[in-house]
Order: structure tokens, then C-alpha cells, then sequence
């Protein structure tokens, strides 16, 4: 036993140096494995770490802020907070899962799916621009390989107001319609780039340099005034809803400078919040060109006054009260018989109008379209702008040339139409429009004379008396000239006019002693009954000028009692084409 | 033994009275004092892992103290008690191991833990003790050589709870009671030809096992990444490893400062505060702070050693080798696993993890060191 036993003593002490060996060599390996990593490996390791600590991150260079003439801001820059994963490292409790579908508002099941998506891409957007109460609750549960991601978001004050001009960005910030779109280079800030060091869960812990420095865009400041613009899209939207119409639009050009003053469409969308595209996008005062009808008439006078075929005190004979377009006829709305030239205008005679264009011929008459511009882009720097239609003279036939004189056969765009009465009411100089706030000297081109010009400007004057067709678009106070109208459409693929379908158009310019602002209103298909210019288009007028020469501080220039400054007439008119 | 543990023990002896009191309480002074210095230095990198938690370095002060009292009154049973028990505590814990099958607290997948309303319990650690214990037991009184039936009775005694917990499933914890069990054969002294046998038959099981359902899919997934090209990306089943590797290797020689370490402040490094420690000494404290902690547990082996040479009984002998041993293979694979160079089994670094169960294990085993040691009769 004893022997025995001490066998067993030293067996054990030989098996307890065995099992220490194996452990000594084991020990050895992971010595090794220590100076292996700790020392050979280190750099590597390192480096290693770094790649997974820092990552570069673009500062966002803001975009450049729009702001109307006064400096008042219409589109602005606001940060907001995406939300991203990143599939190689996201991993979450199905508890966080249920949370994190919660926040986003989606069903956890769609959310698994989106986040188990295979991909070698390390980078894809849960839901972008999302609310800070969103974006506050998603930080706080930590989620590995949940992030957000900082970006900026579009805020238009103004919204549906000063949409289609000033247009609106996409996701990524980019331009899509409007100033936005055009100026979408300038507006654009410069992105920077910085090394931050991230902690496992992706916050950023600390910005460890910057790489490159982010610029800021420039900002744009536009013709606009947006107290005009208030009210123009007031007054327009109005109009729409009690004349039940398709669309408006509402172009205000400041007359001296070409500036644009107020433009609104409606339907508008609201760019802070929008749907699908559709038809409410469009820029309607610039995109979509319209026959203007009557309110073309001034410049055949104008052209007839310029020529020197007629003057102010010419008589036309309008007998028999209509005049033959090929194998139809087109009447007045009476036999009016003789009519002087600034009665053509105040009874909106189509015969008078087309005997001034027939005694002038083709030639004049494209030559003065022409120098208007019509056929031709504006210089407004609005995207989309359509440049209307206006066929050369030599394809011209009697027929074109007489429905030429009282406005079908050549299109316009409603800034255009504004533009041509700024003319008139500049004394016959054409001055570029246009969107920018107008810094410099004024370049200007004489279109006509500036007696002609006063000329048909005093006779416009009479169209807004008691005896005239835009007598709904007097001012108290001031004296307005201007021209309604009454389109018949054509509907598109259709050879003839419509006889239900109409636009309602009043063109003018006001005060006439020293004019400030032309302004076209354009309202389609108005359907409640009334369809005239002169009972649709020029009430709406009547009040965005007065609102607007108030604002706008211009002096009253009819400082009697009522607006029976003109001529007193009773004649009744029941005609307003 | 040739080594030098005779300084070990005298470096107490500056203070005999003390000793001799400590004697008399039956704490080995030596070891006692290697334990404290390495339990303190878990609890200052454990308030780095943890992020600065006060709580959590709080926590396991009291579980040290818990497990420092357990040692002490285990160390007062003499040998000749802890040898009566062994059967007893063998089979009166397979009743919360077959329990905690169906009760257990599921973590993870995994129920381990029976929740007792105090504290969370985890039978499978007992084993880690009850099977070295056992085997102690059976084979002391053996013949040398140990015949045919106790070794199949052993394989017995430890094919049980290693069942049964890989059934829970931790792999890693049966893993480590089978070899425990295994050691304590071979220390006994397991027949050469049976061991050579043994390996033959292992080697040849390696692939039906690994075909079976015994090792779960992540398991395998687990072991695979180590043989995989790992340097392409910290990704599922290789993030760990590869974190870990990134927070020991930015450590360098010097390590980055305490409270420094990059990949444990700022979260990438997983479990940093339990089965990731050594990488939280590593990256903070640098291949120094590494070795140093290295010869701490190096120190005990040897103290341990010795206790286990100089063990008057077979049972006190076996018991003794075999806990030593398990104590630093756990540490050693635990290191391994997080430089690695194994696969990630969820062991804990004895003394420097977080956890309280393994804590009061490993103080009950040192407790019966500490009997082993301080209840010899002097010849």
C-alpha cells in the first residue's frame, strides 16, 4: 500500500508536468498570439480600427435662399433628418425592430424584409425627411447599423402662392421646377467634406478635421412682390371658385422697369407638401399660349395710328356689321355703322379692327406683332416659358389677315400680352421683362412712337368708362385703361371654335397719368354663366389694381367723386368681344 | 517541483503572526494575496469595460465578497468532509440542471439560468467543480491500474451534466466540464494505451459529431470563420473576433491609457465587459498590461501546483490538479477565443469577467485549494 501509494505520488507528479506541458504550450501560443498581434500586427490592426472609427461626412453647403424684392424670403433652407441603415452591420431586437417600424410608421414585416435586403452596398435609405420628433425617438433607441443622416429640407413661406415661380426641389435638393430649376447652379451651395469619428452604433462622437470647407449658395432675389402676390392669388383664386372656371393666371409688370410684380396661377399646388405631378404644376402664365382676342385690337390701331393711313379723328364704316371670314361670317354685336378709331376699341369693333389691318396690309401688321415679340421667348428667365405662335406674313392669306386684326390665329403667353400693354403704356418703349429684382440702367427699345403710344392709350381709357366693355375694371381714384376679351377656344384636335368654351381675358395698365403697373388677367372656361371679359376677367382686375397701387404708395391721379371722369355715356354695351 | 515556488510562499512571512492567524482561519496566504491582487485589477478594468458604470463595478465587488466568504467557508471543511459530500452535492444539483431545461430563463436562445428571486443561479457552473470532485472520489481509492468498469463508471459521472448542459445548449460550459472530468482521469492514472486508444477514437468521431445536431448551426458558423480569410470585413459570425483582434492589436505595447481604449468607449467591442475583458487590458494597457496579467495567472497556476504536489490524499491530490488546471485551461482558452485563434464559445476570463456565477465557482474551487492546503497533518 505504501509502495503503492507512492507510485501513485510520483505518477501524479509526472502526469501534472504532462498536462503542464500541454498548458505551457498552449500558454506559449497565446504569448505569441499577444506579441504577434500587439507588435507585427499593430499598424495593420490599427489602421483597421481607424477605417471603422472615422469616415468622412459631407457638410452640406446650404443652398441659397429666394427672396422676393423686398427681401422677403420665398424659399428657405431648413435642416431635417433622414433615416439609413446599413446592411452590413444592422442588427436589432425584435423589440427595437417593432419600434423602429413604429417610428417610421410601416409594418414590422415590411421593415424586416427592407432591412434583410441582400446587397453589397453599405448605404440605403429607410425614409428620408423624416419629422425631428422622428428622427429624436429613432437616436435615442440606438439601433446598430440605424443611422441618420443630416440633410436639408425646401420651406416656401408662401407656398401655394408663389409656386410656380419659385418652383420647388427634389429629395436630393436639386432644382425641379421654377427659379429652383433655373438658377438651380447658382442656389447650390458648395458640399464640403470632414473626418468625424463614429462610435459603434453610427452617432458621430467627435469632428476630427475638416477637409474641405462648404460655401453656401447664392441668393436670388426676384421681381416679385409678395404683398402683390398675396393678393393677386387671392383675388384670382376667387374668381375661379365663383365663376367655377378650368384655370387663371394673373401677370403684374411693373411698366417702367419690366419687372415682374405678381404672378399667380391657379390651380397651384403646395410645394411644401406636394402630390403627383399634374396639370395644377404648370406655370399657365408663361407655359400655356392663348388667342388674345380683342385685347390684341390696341396694337392694330396702334400699328394704323403709326402708319399714318389714319389718325385719331379717322372715321371707319363699319356697315353692314360683319365682316366675311371665307365662307363664315363674323359680327359686331351691332350694325355700329360709322365708329371712330377709339370707338373700334370702345365698342371692340371686329369689323373696324380689320379694316384698319386690311388697309395696312400683311407686312405692317407682322412687323409690329413681330417687334412685340409675339412668336418669341421673353426674357424672363421662367422655365418652360412657351414662346406662342405667330406664322410669317407671306403665309398670311385676306382671311388670316382680317382674324389676325381682332387676335385669333396668333398666340401669346398672358406675360406676353402684359409686356405689349407695357409698351403702350411706356410711351411705346419695349423694356425686357423680367423675374430678377432689376438692379442697373434700364436698356429700352422704341417700338412706336410715343404719341401713338399716349394715343391709344387714352383711347383705352375709354373702354373702362360707363360707356365702355371693361367698365368693372375701374379704380376709385385712378385712372385705368385697358382692353377685355372673350376667346373662343378652340379645342385641341378640333377644327372649329367652341361655342360654350371661352377664355375671359382684361388686359390694362394703370394709373394712365404716369403709368406703373400692366396687368393681365386670363380666366378659362368660366362656367357659372357669365363668360365676358368685361364681367369676369375685369372685376378681378379692378381689385389687384387698387390693392396694388395702395401698397405700391402710387399717388391717385382721379381725384373726383366717382370714376366718371369719362365721357358720360349711357349707351348701353352689350358687346364685350 | 523545480520551480520556484518557495518564494512564493515566503513572501509572507515579513508578517508571521498574520500568517499564522490566516493559517489558522485556513487561507493560504499566497494564494489568497494572488487572488485579491488579480480580483482587484478585474474591478479597475472593469469600470473601463463597462463604460464608466459605477453600478455594474458595484455589482461585482459584492459577488467577489460573496465569493471570497464561500472560499473561506469552504476552506474550513478538511478534505476528508468534501470527499463525504461528493456524491451528495454530484447528485442533488442534477435536479436544477434537469430543471432549468424547462424553467431556466432563456437568454439569447439559451436557458441557463434559473431565476431563485435574489439572484439568477446557473447549475452547470457547479459542475464545473461536482465533476473533478466526483472523479476525485471514485478513482482515489482505485488500483493502479485503474480498472475497465471505474473508467467506464467516469465516462459515466461526466457524460451526465456534460449532456445535459449541452442540451441547454451552451457548448462551451460542457466542453469544459467534460475535460475537466477527463483531466481528472488521466491525472489518476488513466493506462497509456487506453489514452492513445481514447485519441484514435476522438479523431475519428470529429466528423460524425460535427455532422450531428449536438453543434448548432451558429456553432459551426462560429468555427468556421476561423478558417476563413477574416481580414475582409467585421461581418456576422466573424464581428467579434474581428473587433476584438482591432481593440488588442490598436493596443500596441503601451496600450492607448486607461479609460482610453477607443474600441470599448465607443461600443464597437462586443461583450467587453464579460467574455472580451482580456481585449479591454489589451487595448487600454498594451502588451504590458497583457503580461503582467498574464503572470498573475501564471502565479496561481504555480501556487496551485504546489498545493496539489504537496496534497497528503489521492482524492485531495486529483481534486486539487484538476481544478488548478481547469482554471488556467479557462483562461487560456478564453484568451485564445478573444485573440482569435479559437472560436467564440462564451467562456468567461476566470477572476476578470463580469458574471456572478462564475465568480463564486471559482472561489469555491480555491476554497477547497485552501482546505486542501492548510488541513495537512505535519509528518
Amino acid at each position: 500500500m505504501t509502495y503503492n501509494r507512492r507510485k501513485q505520488v510520483v505518477d501524479f507528479k509526472f502526469r501534472q508536468r504532462m498536462v503542464l506541458l500541454c498548458i505551457g504550450v498552449i500558454a506559449g501560443l497565446l504569448f505569441w498570439r499577444a506579441v504577434y498581434l500587439q507588435v507585427y500586427e499593430q499598424g495593420f490592426l490599427e489602421s483597421e480600427g481607424q477605417r471603422r472609427h472615422f469616415s468622412l461626412v459631407d457638410i452640406p453647403g446650404n443652398r441659397g435662399i429666394v427672396v422676393d424684392r423686398n427681401g422677403l424670403p420665398l424659399a428657405i433652407s431648413t435642416p431635417i433628418h433622414s433615416v439609413y441603415f446599413n446592411p452590413r452591420l444592422v442588427s436589432m431586437t425584435e423589440q427595437q425592430l417593432r419600434n423602429l417600424a413604429k417610428a417610421l410608421k410601416v409594418s414590422s414585416s415590411d421593415l424586416k424584409k427592407r432591412l434583410s435586403l441582400v446587397t453589397e452596398k453599405r448605404f440605403i435609405y429607410l425614409k428620408r425627411r423624416v419629422d425631428p420628433k422622428v428622427s429624436r425617438l429613432i437616436r435615442k433607441m440606438r439601433i446598430k447599423g440605424v443611422r441618420l443622416k443630416r440633410e436639408v429640407k425646401r420651406y416656401y413661406p408662401l407656398a401655394e402662392v408663389s409656386a410656380h415661380v419659385v418652383g420647388f426641389t427634389n429629395v436630393n435638393d436639386i432644382g425641379q421646377e421654377g427659379i429652383e430649376l433655373k438658377y438651380n447652379k447658382k442656389l447650390s451651395g458648395i458640399k464640403g467634406l470632414k473626418r468625424v469619428r463614429r462610435n459603434a452604433f453610427g452617432g458621430i462622437v467627435e469632428d476630427v478635421e475638416r477637409i474641405k470647407a462648404s460655401a453656401h449658395g447664392v441668393n436670388i432675389t426676384l421681381s416679385i412682390d409678395q404683398r402683390l402676390q398675396y393678393l393677386a392669388y387671392r383675388e384670382l383664386k376667387a374668381a375661379v371658385q365663383r365663376h367655377r372656371a378650368k384655370s387663371a393666371s394673373l401677370v403684374m409688370l411693373d411698366i417702367k422697369t419690366g419687372e415682374i410684380l405678381a404672378m399667380v396661377n391657379n390651380p397651384s399646388f403646395n410645394p411644401n407638401d406636394r402630390g403627383d405631378y399634374d396639370s395644377s404644376y404648370r406655370n399657365r402664365a408663361v407655359t400655356d399660349p392663348i388667342e388674345p382676342g380683342s385685347t390684341i385690337k390696341p396694337l392694330v390701331i396702334a400699328a394704323g395710328l403709326q402708319s399714318g393711313l389714319f389718325n385719331r379723328y379717322s372715321q371707319l364704316n363699319t356697315n353692314p356689321g360683319w365682316v366675311g371670314l371665307g365662307a363664315r361670317k363674323v359680327y359686331d354685336s351691332k350694325n355700329y355703322g360709322i365708329l371712330s378709331m377709339e370707338e373700334v376699341l370702345v365698342k371692340s369693333s371686329n369689323v373696324g379692327a380689320s379694316q384698319v389691318a386690311l388697309a395696312l396690309g400683311r407686312k405692317p401688321i407682322w412687323n409690329l406683332y413681330q417687334d412685340f415679340g409675339f412668336g418669341q421667348r421673353t426674357k424672363s428667365s421662367l422655365p418652360g416659358e412657351s414662346a406662342g405662335t405667330l406664322r410669317h406674313y407671306k403665309n398670311w392669306n385676306q382671311v388670316e389677315l382680317k382674324s389676325l386684326s381682332f387676335g385669333y390665329g396668333v398666340s401669346m403667353t398672358a406675360l406676353q400680352l402684359a409686356k405689349s400693354y407695357a409698351v403702350i403704356a411706356n410711351k411705346g418703349r419695349d423694356v425686357e421683362v423680367t423675374i430678377l429684382k432689376r438692379t442697373g440702367v434700364i436698356k429700352s427699345k422704341q417700338l412706336m412712337s410715343a404719341k401713338v403710344a399716349s394715343e391709344v392709350k387714352f383711347m383705352l381709357e375709354q373702354v373702362v368708362s360707363q360707356r365702355g366693355t371693361g367698365y368693372l375694371a375701374a379704380v376709385p381714384g385712378y385712372r385705368v385703361a385697358g382692353k377685355t376679351g372673350t376667346v373662343r377656344i378652340k379645342p385641341k384636335g378640333e377644327t372649329d371654335y367652341s361655342d360654350s368654351k371661352h377664355i375671359a381675358l382684361f388686359a390694362g395698365l394703370a394709373p394712365v397719368s404716369n403709368p406703373k403697373i400692366a396687368m393681365v388677367v386670363v380666366i378659362n372656361e368660366p362656367q357659372a354663366g357669365e363668360y365676358y371679359g368685361g364681367q369676369v376677367a375685369a372685376p378681378v382686375f379692378s381689385k389687384v389694381m387698387q390693392g396694388s397701387l395702395r401698397l405700391l404708395n402710387v399717388a391717385p391721379d382721379a381725384m373726383t367723386i366717382s370714376n366718371s371722369h369719362s365721357i358720360v355715356s349711357d349707351i348701353l354695351v352689350s358687346d364685350r368681344r | 517541483m523545480s520551480l520556484p515556488l518557495g518564494k512564493y510562499s515566503s513572501f509572507s512571512q515579513e508578517s508571521p503572526s498574520l500568517k499564522r492567524f490566516l493559517t489558522r482561519m485556513h487561507l493560504d496566504v499566497p494564494l489568497l494575496l494572488l487572488l485579491i491582487a488579480t480580483l482587484s485589477a478585474g474591478l479597475v478594468i472593469l469600470y473601463s469595460a463597462s463604460q464608466q458604470s459605477a453600478s455594474i463595478t458595484i455589482n461585482q465587488v459584492i459577488r467577489i465578497a460573496v465569493g471570497l466568504l464561500l472560499m473561506w467557508l469552504i476552506a474550513m471543511v478538511p478534505p476528508a468532509t468534501l470527499k463525504r459530500w461528493t456524491p451528495k452535492i454530484f447528485i442533488a444539483f442534477l435536479i436544477p440542471l434537469i430543471l432549468v431545461k424547462y424553467f431556466g430563463i432563456e437568454v439569447k436562445g439559451a436557458a441557463r439560468w434559473l431565476d431563485l428571486g435574489l439572484f439568477r443561479f446557473q447549475p452547470s457552473e457547479v459542475y464545473k467543480i461536482a465533476v473533478p470532485m466526483m472523479i476525485a472520489w471514485l478513482l482515489a481509492e482505485a488500483r493502479l491500474p485503474i480498472r475497465i468498469s471505474h473508467i467506464i463508471l467516469a465516462l459515466v459521472i461526466i457524460g451526465i451534466p456534460t449532456y445535459l448542459v449541452a442540451e441547454q445548449p451552451d457548448l462551451g460550459t460542457s466542453l469544459m466540464i467534460a475535460i475537466s472530468g477527463i483531466i481528472g482521469i488521466f491525472l489518476a492514472g488513466l493506462q497509456w494505451r487506453l489514452i492513445l486508444l481514447a485519441i484514435v477514437i476522438i479523431a475519428g468521431s470529429a466528423i460524425p459529431i460535427w455532422n450531428s445536431d449536438l453543434i448548432k448551426d451558429y456553432q459551426k458558423e462560429r468555427i468556421k470563420t476561423l478558417f476563413v480569410d477574416s481580414e475582409d470585413d467585421c461581418r456576422d459570425a466573424n464581428y467579434q473576433s474581428c473587433q476584438s483582434a482591432i481593440a488588442i492589436g490598436s493596443g500596441g505595447v503601451y496600450g492607448k491609457g486607461y479609460l482610453n481604449g477607443t474600441q470599448t468607449k465607443h461600443g464597437f467591442l462586443p461583450e467587453k465587459h464579460t467574455d472580451f475583458i482580456y481585449a479591454v487590458v489589451s487595448e487600454e494597457f498594451g502588451l504590458v498590461g497583457a503580461l503582467f496579467t498574464l503572470m498573475l495567472y501564471l502565479l496561481v497556476l504555480f501556487r496551485g501546483l504546489l498545493i496539489a504536489t504537496a496534497a497528503q490524499d489521492t482524492f485531495s491530490r486529483l481534486l486539487a490538479g484538476t481544478l488548478i488546471f481547469m482554471f488556467i485551461l479557462n483562461m487560456c482558452i478564453n484568451i485564445l477565443m478573444v485573440q482569435s485563434l479559437l472560436p467564440v464559445v462564451g467562456l468567461p476570463l476566470p477572476l476578470l469577467s463580469y458574471g456572478g456565477t462564475s465568480v463564486i465557482t471559482l472561489m469555491a474551487g480555491f476554497g477547497m485549494l485552501m482546505s486542501i492546503q492548510t488541513h495537512r497533518k505535519l509528518i
